[in-house]
């Protein structure tokens, strides 16, 4: 019986435990703008997104789509993405309600529910003023934050041992060969074309280019982009019944897509304010 | 520049490219860790990958997250002593793609799972809290954990030990009490 307890304490984690810990993480991932900025600021000059990667090889091909999330990445190769949903829903299926928190961690549930859109802060840990640092002279006056100083507390020295307990490191995105480097960069081309045409309130260039990514990639890593731009656009451009019946199937398709909101917004759907032009 | 220099620079920007891609996030939320606000933490980010990059000789290919759990913590280090000297960055006007949460549902959930788990982890001691954070949320191995903490390996296990019971045990209690 002991041997049994003990067990359930040393073996990995259930679904449940999982799930709550992996909607954790991913809440806490870095935003895909943030990583696309980064990405071209550290790229730019090694021939990355700032840079031009025509002829490049497959490196630097590769090295153009690092910004994409690894949900993306995996995306690309067709691997299902994390379960945040499922996650979440778990936590539900638990029982584990808001009102149950709320009488019992008042300042937690708030933190968070406040704005679940906006992450909440990571707890920080203390950082060792002394430890070995690599280059300050790499902090750029034009790239340095003003923060906060964070709390210092040193880790207590070590104590005794205890029965090795193992831990599994999650799969992680893979790398992307040449072929599929270029395919991507074609079809973040196209998405971006419409986009741009989008803000310029230009609908139909839009849906062109919209149209030329179906064409080309119907299957594509950003054939969600796709649908979400192809009903907004219509929303915007004054095919409203038609654009609402995108926005629609594709919310039911992907109701956590980060266009999702934007979806809503343009296409006044589920009592959004926005107004269409 | 010689084709032997081109190719070598196709080889450091796809290693680059291949760091960045699996480990952005794993260092998104170390540099917050040790302190960095969420608002400034994509500047922090830059900056661990712009040392990365500086000194890809030196990255380890069998415990890469603790290697970069320590440059993250050296940098963090370093933009807290700078900061005083450090001019503000003009704040950039961000493309809001998407910021309002999905549904009213959605938004209930998330809430609910990152509120679950931040409340545990407020309430754990930190020695515990950093290993169960790097083990069970970043996925890192034990003696990863360890090389990164700086910390005997048999007191990883140890904290790790305790802290997931505490894990269950906080769930199994609040499952019971739901109506």
């Amino acid at each position: 019986m002991t041997d049994m307890t003990d067990n359930r304490v040393d073996t990995e984690f259930g679904a449940r435990e999982r799930a709550l810990l992996d909607a954790f993480r991913d809440h806490h991932a870095m935003p895909a703008e943030a990583r696309a900025r980064v990405w071209a600021g550290l790229a730019g000059p090694m021939g990355g997104p700032g840079g031009g990667s025509e002829g490049g090889g497959s490196a630097i091909e590769s090295a153009s789509e690092a910004w994409l999330a690894p949900t993306r990445v995996a995306a690309a190769r067709g691997w299902s993405r994390p379960a945040l949903v499922a996650g979440a829903g778990l936590v539900l299926a638990a029982g584990l309600t808001l009102l149950v928190l709320g009488s019992k961690t008042g300042e937690a549930i708030d933190g968070v529910s406040a704005d679940a859109s906006a992450p909440a802060a990571i707890e920080p840990v203390a950082i060792d003023p002394t430890s070995k640092v690599a280059e300050p002279s790499s902090l750029a006056p034009s790239s340095q934050p003003r923060i906060a100083a964070p709390v210092l507390e040193p880790i207590e020295p070590a104590v005794n041992a205890a029965k090795p307990i193992t831990t599994t490191p999650r799969p992680r995105a893979r790398v992307l060969d040449s072929t599929q480097a270029s395919s991507l960069g074609r079809e973040r081309a196209l998405i971006e074309r419409a986009h741009a045409a989008l803000a310029k309130a230009e609908s139909e260039a839009a849906l062109a280019a919209l149209d030329e990514h179906a064409r080309e990639f119907p299957q594509g890593v950003f054939a969600e982009e796709r649908e979400a731009l192809d009903a907004i656009a219509r929303c915007k451009g004054g095919q409203l019944e038609l654009g609402r019946a995108h926005a629609r199937a594709f919310l039911d398709q992907h109701p956590r897509a980060v266009l999702a909101g934007r979806v809503r917004r343009a296409c006044l759907i589920e009592g959004s304010a926005s107004e269409l032009p | 520049m010689s084709a032997r220099a081109l190719e070598s620079s196709a080889d450091e920007s796809g290693e680059l490219a291949r760091i960045y891609r699996d480990h952005a996030d794993f260092v998104w939320r170390a540099v917050q860790r040790f302190g960095i606000p969420p608002e400034h933490a994509e500047d922090v980010v830059h900056e661990v990958f712009l040392v990365v990059q500086r000194r890809m000789a030196d990255f380890s290919h069998t415990t890469p997250r603790a290697w970069l759990w320590g440059v993250a913590r050296g940098v963090a280090s370093n933009v807290r002593r700078g900061r005083e000297r450090a001019s503000r960055r003009e704040q950039v006007s961000l493309e809001l793609v998407a910021s309002e949460p999905d549904t009213p549902e959605d938004h209930l959930r998330r809430a609910q799972a990152v509120a679950l788990v931040q409340r545990f982890l407020a309430e754990l001691p930190e020695d515990k809290r950093l290993v169960f954070e790097l083990a069970e949320i970043e996925g890192l191995s034990g003696p990863e954990v360890a090389q990164a903490l700086e910390l005997d390996l048999n007191r990883v296990y140890t904290c790790l030990r305790v802290a997931r019971k505490h894990f269950r045990a906080y769930l199994d209690q609040l499952q019971s009490e739901s109506p």
